[in-house]
């Protein structure tokens, strides 16, 4: 695609410490909810569902490899990553990470995150929401191992449930 | 007819589905609270509306509930809902712990838990504890270890530790046919300092003798005490004329070396016997057997170098036929320090 504007890099954050001198880094969680869903609002209005979930899985995916790049780059063992991983998550406010299962040799993993930024205390809507999640975890955890992982939500807020559960497991 | 939770404004049902709500209630109630496994939907109920999935989905949950109860964590429930969540968010967080627990068994004490109430305080203390338990463990070992394969006195390997190092040494130089030589000196009239000077004295001679030994050698170089005043230099990569000049410059550095008394300064000499190992055609003997004689023929040149006048350097070949008739005590040693 030619004459693009918004090829992501972390300029786009911009300074902070400039930028919001007295408002800080932090926002509200509904400014962030308010805009994810009006975007997919919007998107879904133009390119249907099942364009819109790709285009936000894309997208988490996109973030999810930059992120690992600003944080998370230098690390090299898997226990520092995922301590990593879960306190910058944490600080961050975007949730509680936590990993029930890591076969590093089957390349399988089940990773669940609480208090979610998306959908933690969503109304009960019968399918799974975190679809931006699920591409963010997947460039985590290709970004660590180098490999091509595909991400999918299996237990949502939304669903019902109190914490969303991920499966991620190596493609191929 | 729809299960539903009590409507106290509406008419009671007529008789007959009264009836039938008991019968629902009572066939619920077995499901949640009798210990027996859920029976199926009695033929007579499988008409009303939602009882079955209703049904269904509290005997998965009393399912899962049972196989959290006994530690079974691989239990999947496809109830949705806030009451299946719960179980779900249970079983997410043993789940966790479990994880965490193989991190701890793997080393790994960074391990927290936040998220489990009393379980969790015990969890962190029982992880700290295991980590300052391992670290002293650890530093203990080393220390002990270090105390295993020292001389206390000097700081240096003791004998059982330089065999061990020298046998490796011998069976690398046999297989890469790489010269290895081993230097042996006694510091010459020891028995008169500490007769003169008392064993205070005695021992920081040893102190400074060995440090003045150990800052001439290079870093490859294994030095040791062999017992009393002897002590033991073994040089990996080394030939015969190299090990001579290196015995040469420990001796001057010993020569220069001066030790101060309260009664004033104590110059010391030491005498050194010096062998090495470096013709590998012909030989047929194993490592072990050429570490022998090489540590007895430079035991053989320290007996010389002692009855020709001391602060001498002297040097025996490995094959040299003349040395077999002199004195050495050498090998003795080395056969207590290895067994």
């Amino acid at each position: 695609m030619q004459d693009r504007r918004y090829v992501f890099s972390w300029d786009l954050i911009g300074n902070l410490d400039i930028g919001r001198p007295n408002l800080g880094p932090m926002t509200r969680l509904e400014v962030y909810r308010l805009m994810q869903y009006a975007f997919r609002d919007v998107i879904e209005r133009h390119c249907g569902t099942v364009k819109t979930d790709t285009i936000f899985y894309e997208s988490g995916y996109l973030a999810g490899q930059e992120f690992y790049k600003q944080f998370f780059s230098h690390i090299k063992d898997f226990a520092v990553f995922i301590s990593t991983v879960q306190a910058t998550l944490k600080d961050m406010g975007v949730g509680i990470l936590r990993v029930e299962k890591a076969d590093m040799e089957q390349k399988s993993f089940v990773i669940t995150v609480s208090e979610d930024l998306d959908c933690s205390g969503l109304p009960e809507l019968n399918y799974e929401v975190c679809v931006y999640d699920e591409g963010f975890l997947a460039a985590l955890l290709d970004s660590f191992t180098g490999e091509k992982f595909v991400v999918k939500e299996v237990d949502c807020w939304c669903t019902g449930d109190r914490t969303c559960r991920f499966t991620a497991e190596v493609v191929g | 007819m729809k299960v539903s939770a009590s409507m106290p404004d509406k008419a009671p049902p007529p008789a007959g589905d009264a009836e039938l709500a008991a019968e629902v209630v009572a066939y619920l109630n077995r499901i949640l609270f009798d210990s027996l496994p859920a029976p199926t939907v009695p033929q007579r109920l499988e008409g009303v509306e939602g009882l079955l999935p209703l049904a269904m989905a509290l005997s998965g949950m009393r399912l899962f509930a049972e196989q959290l109860a006994t530690g079974d964590l691989s239990g999947e429930l496809a109830v949705r809902g806030a009451f299946a969540g719960f179980f779900k968010m249970l079983q997410s967080n043993l789940r966790h712990v479990a994880w965490q627990a193989s991190r701890v068994a793997q080393g790994d004490f960074s391990q927290r838990v936040d998220f489990m109430g009393d379980f969790s305080t015990a969890f962190n203390a029982m992880v700290q504890e295991l980590d300052r338990t391992l670290t002293f463990l650890r530093a203990s070992e080393l220390k002990y270890r270090q105390l295993a394969i020292t001389d206390s006195l000097t700081g240096l390997y003791n004998l059982r530790y330089f065999f061990t190092i020298a046998e490796k040494e011998f069976r690398r130089a046999l297989r890469h046919r790489r010269p290895v030589a081993v230097i042996m000196l006694d510091i010459d009239n020891f028995k008169s300092i500490n007769d003169r000077h008392g064993h205070a004295v005695g021992d920081t001679v040893l102190r400074e003798f060995a440090r003045v030994l150990g800052r001439s050698l290079r870093g490859a170089d294994v030095l040791a005490r062999y017992g009393g005043e002897e002590f033991i230099v073994l040089l990996p990569e080394t030939g015969c004329d190299p090990a001579v000049a290196v015995a040469e410059k420990l001796k001057k550095g010993v020569e220069g070396c001066f030790i101060g008394l309260e009664s004033g300064c104590l110059n010391i000499t030491a005498s050194f016997g010096v062998s090495c190992f470096e013709i590998f055609a012909g030989n047929r003997l194993p490592a072990s057997d050429i570490m022998e004689q090489v540590v007895k023929r430079a035991d053989q040149a320290l007996y010389q170098s002692k009855n020709t006048g001391k602060n001498r350097v002297t040097f025996l070949a490995f094959d040299d036929p003349a040395a077999d008739g002199l004195g050495f005590g050498a090998s003795r040693k080395m056969r207590c320090a290895k067994s």
